[in-house]
């Protein structure tokens, strides 16, 4: 399973690092919205977490761009916000998202919305079996 | 008269000071955040690689760790709303919410709140309700404010939201009444129940959690969207805590400014 993880915050991503590496994923990390739309063609990681304050082109821009392409439209976005109320959700989806979770980093429902949405289905090491 | 014109200076000097006072909470919460997060995040982290190697010993602190953390980011991210407010920034956008889809929502966010203490839910509406003409974002977070405290304070009993029509001086409103079957207040607690940093007793934060801060907050958003907030109770029988708002645009009472901060709430609503 490679997930990509679209974010600039070094913490972060630190995070991600060391909790895919304890569940076998392998992860991508692009550091903004330019970046992420080249990498997730080039890489065609099976989901890609979408944070949305980005440098250069923010994460619905770059949501938007990677679903209109062919080549990676089939991919799984779950777009990631600061704020639970602020009607992202409907932004999420306008952009074409699959899906919305909110920061900071919440193992517990990553790992949900990940496994909901990642594939290949058949993969035996979902993200937490801790 | 040159006394008076004195005091009216000192008054605006101490406007002022106050506005940056907020202004500086409101900036200073955002920084933060972020630390916070990182330190959150990296304790999640601990606690699945403690379960995976089967260090029991390390759970009880890294819950500890998570439960204080949640715990101060919920009062910051209180602090920043409050300062936010009472600065003149929060900035409300109202137009006409669907209810049922907003209660739908209230009940998936409520579920696993209530579910903690072995209550029940129970979510109703009047047919005729339809909209309610409030910011989306902060009618939310009223509700599940309201929702969140009245699980908190109950035990295996009920929660309750029913939603309805009352009618006032012409005007027509959208009443959400969120009741419970928990501890109650007392008279005097209720006194005290809608000001910052008050609980109803000074021992129910250890004992509970929250800041005493989600009430206050409450009040002021249903003031700044046209409404207000109105809380019934009897200790060891529960509370009803009763949110109208206005039902449409032309409901709005523009004309009555709420009591308190008047001048920045409606500055901050045009």
């Amino acid at each position: 399973m490679k997930i990509m993880y679209v974010e600039d915050n070094e913490d972060n991503v630190y995070v991600l690092q060391r909790w895919f590496s304890i569940v076998g994923f392998e992860l991508i990390v692009a550091r903004d919205g330019e970046q992420a739309v080249t990498m997730a063609a080039q890489a065609l990681p099976d989901l890609i977490l979408m944070d949305q304050s980005l440098p250069g082109i923010d994460g619905w821009e770059a949501a938007r761009r990677i679903k209109a392409s062919a080549i990676t439209r089939h991919i799984p976005v779950i777009a990631l916000t600061a704020n639970a109320m602020s009607g992202d959700r409907e932004k999420a989806l306008a952009a074409g998202c699959d899906d919305f979770d909110t920061k900071p980093v919440d193992i517990e429902r990553w790992r949900e919305k990940i496994r909901a949405h990642a594939k290949p289905i058949g993969s035996t090491a979902g993200p937490g079996k801790d | 008269v040159r006394l008076f014109n004195e005091i009216q200076d000192k008054s605006r000097e101490i406007e002022v000071a106050n506005r940056h006072k907020s202004e500086f909470l409101a900036s200073m919460s955002h920084e933060l955040r972020t630390p916070l997060n990182a330190i959150l995040g990296i304790t999640q982290v601990l606690q699945v690689e403690s379960k995976l190697l089967k260090r029991d010993d390390q759970a009880e602190p890294l819950k500890r760790m998570l439960g204080a953390g949640n715990h101060l980011l919920t009062l910051i991210n209180d602090i920043l709303d409050l300062s936010k407010i009472e600065a003149g920034h929060m900035d409300l956008q109202p137009e006409a919410v669907a209810v049922a889809p907003l209660l739908d929502e209230l009940r998936s966010n409520l579920e696993p709140l209530v579910a903690k203490n072995g209550n029940a839910l129970a979510v109703s509406r009047a047919p005729d309700v339809v909209s309610v003409y409030a910011d989306p974002v902060r009618l939310r977070q009223a509700l599940l404010n309201v929702g969140s405290n009245a699980s908190k304070f109950t035990d295996k009993g009920t929660i309750t939201v029913a939603v309805d029509h009352d009618e006032a001086d012409g005007r027509r409103r959208v009443r959400f009444r969120v009741s419970d079957t928990g501890i109650g207040m007392t008279p005097e607690q209720l006194t005290r129940l809608f000001q910052d940093f008050v609980q109803a007793d000074t021992s129910t934060a250890r004992k509970y959690g929250g800041t005493g801060l989600g009430l206050a907050i409450t009040r002021r958003l249903c003031n700044m969207m046209g409404g207000d907030i109105t809380v019934e109770s009897e200790p060891g029988v529960g509370s009803t805590f009763t949110i109208r708002l206005p039902a449409r645009a032309e409901d709005f009472p523009f004309t009555s400014p709420p009591p308190e901060k008047s001048a920045d709430e409606a500055r901050s609503l045009s």
